[in-house]
């Protein structure tokens, strides 16, 4: 019987079918009720073949439950045919009560019934059979029922009409009117809140950290107002380790982990959680874990979008993965709309069915434009760790439209520039960043990391450090103080070479160029440090012969840049490269720009 | 078949080819025509699309079931959209070619509210999603020997017993 998907509602019609159902039961049929699901414009089943197709109407047909009404008069009639045919009871009649018990939903009766048939086919069958049988296909059927169940929802957001440039706008307006957010930071929350429901389209997915320097500036809030639009949001102030990677890897869900201090922490539960989320922006990223009696290892997924709210900030790798949004206190009468649970749940339903559907409808077209994405990117400007993070929210804009696609990569200008000032502040971008303005300050061709340490001391990000040195005397502090230094160069696997007097010595331009590719791109405060021989010309034609000494390629960051391509500071440095240029120490030959330096490039030329 | 491209492409919707609505003589009809051939002779303009009726067993029209075009409008619904002939009482609607079944035991019986859900699914059960709808449904009814106590359900039986306004029916082939 598959009456419309209005038949419960209509006392009638239930009562109707009801009288029907019984009265064929008594004739000896068989009956299930098939319901058709009460869908947006289905009634009957004609329009849920109209809407569904031919395989929901075969889903409906499949999932046909036995009229509760009669089913009882089902198993008791299967348990009499297995007693009338004792002691030749065959599968066939053990099939067929099994499946009428499995139908029973009241879990009492169901246990009754189990109990009766053990009674019938006692010697035959154990009871523990029969409750595993019953069982087993009670979750197959509730497994049709889910499977069923998502099916509907999928032809239903198939038809909801989704225009993504609107919807991108009504989720940023969402947001501002809800949070005090600096510029820029509600689009960047709305593509991120749209990408967390199709994350696993990309190979990437950025994090996104919510900082401010005291309390009370609406981490929290935004945090809430993500939980409410993110997909399978999952907000938690406090994560053990084991319930970090054990909920990412069952439900791959956006993890919004507030008051998230403790995760910058030296503890061994926060460096645990950090290296969960170091490993976690990237798709296919595993976390190995001991599991079982056996300690067998199993690996758990971990790759899902996560924000991070917390005072200060975070700091080193994890920063580095992140969209950092620095947030200030509201202005004092600055009047926004409510963020109260209630209001937050009325005010998201129709954003929330736009963004399923958006994901279920732009799936593809998302996959194909990713995949589409030339080597040098779609966004050439945008490079390296900054295109991970930025890439798939650039991929959702591009399709959006060539005007969504120009705001977001204005945003992400504006973000690169800040981001990268937050992460100079950093201790260890901080102190690199101080390193490389003294070995750039340093006469010498070559430095030990003692000949920097006066250097250094004067500086914000080595003063406190030097200063907490202790020794016997000053000598033994001065050396514990280059110690320092030198460990802290060994991070970078630079190769020096003792010298004269014992001490580890560096070539400068080496040590530039290597610290150089290690702070962060458009820093705006960077020291500007002397030219490394190859970032001028790199070519000398040798006189006599048509030959040429190419010089190290360009490197990427810090002042590296030659001026024709645009380098932020393209004036010569103070005569630091002079000093290099006039050193036989100095393996290639360099020739500069500036009227001054052409004597000395003639007089290298001569050397050579 | 004198259905218009419109009521043609209404049915396609649901899956109701126009081969299927010749087999099952489902026609247009003017207020005249329905008044004259089918005996619909309620006040207001009863023009619209008739479903006929036939009797599984020898093939002749009972009865009918009148789709209106211009139905009055009551609080913003429309009333009297499906109408009968005259003084008639309810029948059960069974699709084109389920003759040879109905004496089937074997054969499920699957019961709809209207006429073109039980069109739609007869189109809609193609020969892969029967299959498919079969092998579940094969459970339920293979069981189903021919005992004195499986009695075939019959119109009047229904009708009588269950006292239930919603009978039409799909029969579907195994």
């Amino acid at each position: 019987m598959m009456l419309d998907s209005n038949a419960d509602a209509k006392p009638e019609v239930r009562s109707a079918r009801f009288a029907l159902a019984r009265e064929l039961n008594h004739m000896g049929a068989r009956v299930r009720i098939a319901t058709v699901p009460p869908l947006d414009g289905v009634n009957g089943p004609d329009d849920l073949i109209a809407v569904g197709g031919d395989e929901a109407i075969s889903s409906v047909l499949e999932l046909a439950q036995p009229s509760p009404e009669v089913i009882t008069a089902e198993v008791e009639a299967a348990i009499g045919e297995i007693l009338a045919a004792k002691p030749n009871i065959g599968a066939e009649h053990m099939r067929r009560a099994l499946d009428a018990v499995a139908d029973v939903s009241d879990h009492i009766d169901r246990t009754m019934l189990e109990g009766r048939i053990a009674a019938a086919v006692r010697g035959v069958v154990p009871k523990d059979t029969i409750v595993r049988e019953v069982s087993a296909r009670r979750q197959e059927r509730e497994a049709r029922q889910q499977d069923f169940s998502s099916r509907n929802r999928e032809a239903e957001l198939r038809a909801v009409p989704v225009d993504a440039a609107r919807l991108i706008e009504e989720i940023e307006t969402f947001f501002a009117d809800r949070a005090h957010l600096p510029e820029g930071a509600a689009r960047v929350l709305s593509y991120f809140a749209l990408n967390t429901w199709t994350f696993k389209l990309f190979d990437t997915v950025p994090y996104l950290s919510l900082e401010s320097a005291v309390p009370g500036c609406g981490k929290s809030t935004v945090i809430r107002l993500l939980d409410a639009l993110s997909c399978r949001s999952r907000k938690a102030s406090s994560l053990s380790e084991a319930v970090m990677f054990r909920l990412i890897d069952a439900e791959g869900p956006t993890l919004l982990v507030d008051e998230a201090e403790t995760i910058d922490g030296r503890s061994e539960r926060a460096e645990a959680l950090r290296a969960i989320a170091h490993e976690g922006y990237k798709q296919g990223g595993q976390v190995p874990r001991c599991q079982g009696e056996e300690h067998d290892v199993r690996w758990f997924d971990v790759y899902c979008p996560k924000t991070f709210a917390a005072i200060g900030g975070l700091t080193g790798a994890l920063l580095d993965r992140c969209l950092v949004i620095h947030m200030e206190k509201a202005p004092k009468g600055s009047v926004r709309k409510s963020t109260r649970h209630r209001a937050l749940h009325r005010d998201r339903q129709e954003l929330v069915v736009q963004l399923e559907a958006y994901a279920l409808q732009s799936s593809d077209a998302l996959r194909r434009l990713y995949e589409a994405e030339p080597d040098c990117g779609y966004w050439p400007s945008i490079t390296d760790r900054e295109a991970e993070l930025w890439g798939p929210l650039l991929i959702h804009a591009r399709l959006a439209g060539p005007d969504c696609e120009a705001k977001l990569i204005a945003v992400v200008d504006k973000f690169s520039e800040e981001e990268a000032e937050i992460k100079s502040a950093d201790s260890k971008i901080a102190k690199t960043i101080a390193l490389l303005d003294a070995i750039s300050t340093h006469p010498d061709t070559t430095f030990t990391p003692g000949d920097v340490v006066p250097t250094l001391a004067q500086s914000e990000a080595w003063g406190r450090t030097l200063a907490e040195v202790k020794g016997r005397n000053d000598d033994s502090v001065r050396i514990s103080q280059a110690a320092k230094v030198g460990y802290f160069l060994r991070n970078f696997r630079l190769r020096g070479k003792k010298n004269g007097t014992g001490h580890m010595a560096y070539e400068s331009a080496a040590a530039i160029a290597c610290l150089s590719a290690h702070v962060p791109q458009n820093f705006p405060k960077s020291p500007k440090p002397p030219k490394p021989p190859s970032q001028n010309h790199c070519v000398i034609q040798l006189p006599g012969n048509n030959a040429s000494l190419v010089g190290p390629e360009t490197k990427e960051g810090f002042g590296c840049q030659s001026p024709e391509s645009g380098d932020a500071n393209p004036e010569p440095s103070d005569g630091q490269g002079l000093d290099l240029l006039n050193s036989a120490r100095v393996a290639v030959a360099v020739l500069t720009n500036d009227e001054d330096d052409r004597t000395n490039s003639v007089m290298m030329e001569g050397e050579i | 078949m004198n259905l218009t491209p419109v009521d043609l492409q209404k049915f396609e919707v649901l899956g109701i080819g126009s081969e299927l609505l010749e087999q099952a003589c489902v026609e247009r009809v003017t207020d005249g025509e329905a008044r004259r051939e089918y005996g619909v002779t309620l006040a207001g303009d009863m023009s619209g699309i008739v479903f006929p009726y036939f009797s599984p067993m020898d093939g002749l029209r009972r009865t009918c079931r009148l789709r209106r075009d211009h139905p009055e409008i009551e609080r913003g619904k429309p009333r009297k959209k499906y109408v009968v002939a005259y003084g008639d009482r309810r029948h059960l609607y069974f699709v084109p070619g389920c003759a040879e079944l109905v004496n089937d035991h074997s054969v499920p019986v699957v019961l709809v509210e209207a006429e073109k859900s039980a069109l739609a699914l007869v189109a809609g059960l193609n020969a892969s999603s029967r299959s498919c709808f079969l092998s579940q449904w094969a459970d339920v009814l293979d069981g189903g020997d021919a005992s004195a106590s499986r009695r075939a359900p019959t119109a009047n039986g229904w009708t009588k017993q269950a006292r239930c306004p919603i009978l039409l029916s799909a029969v579907i082939e195994m």
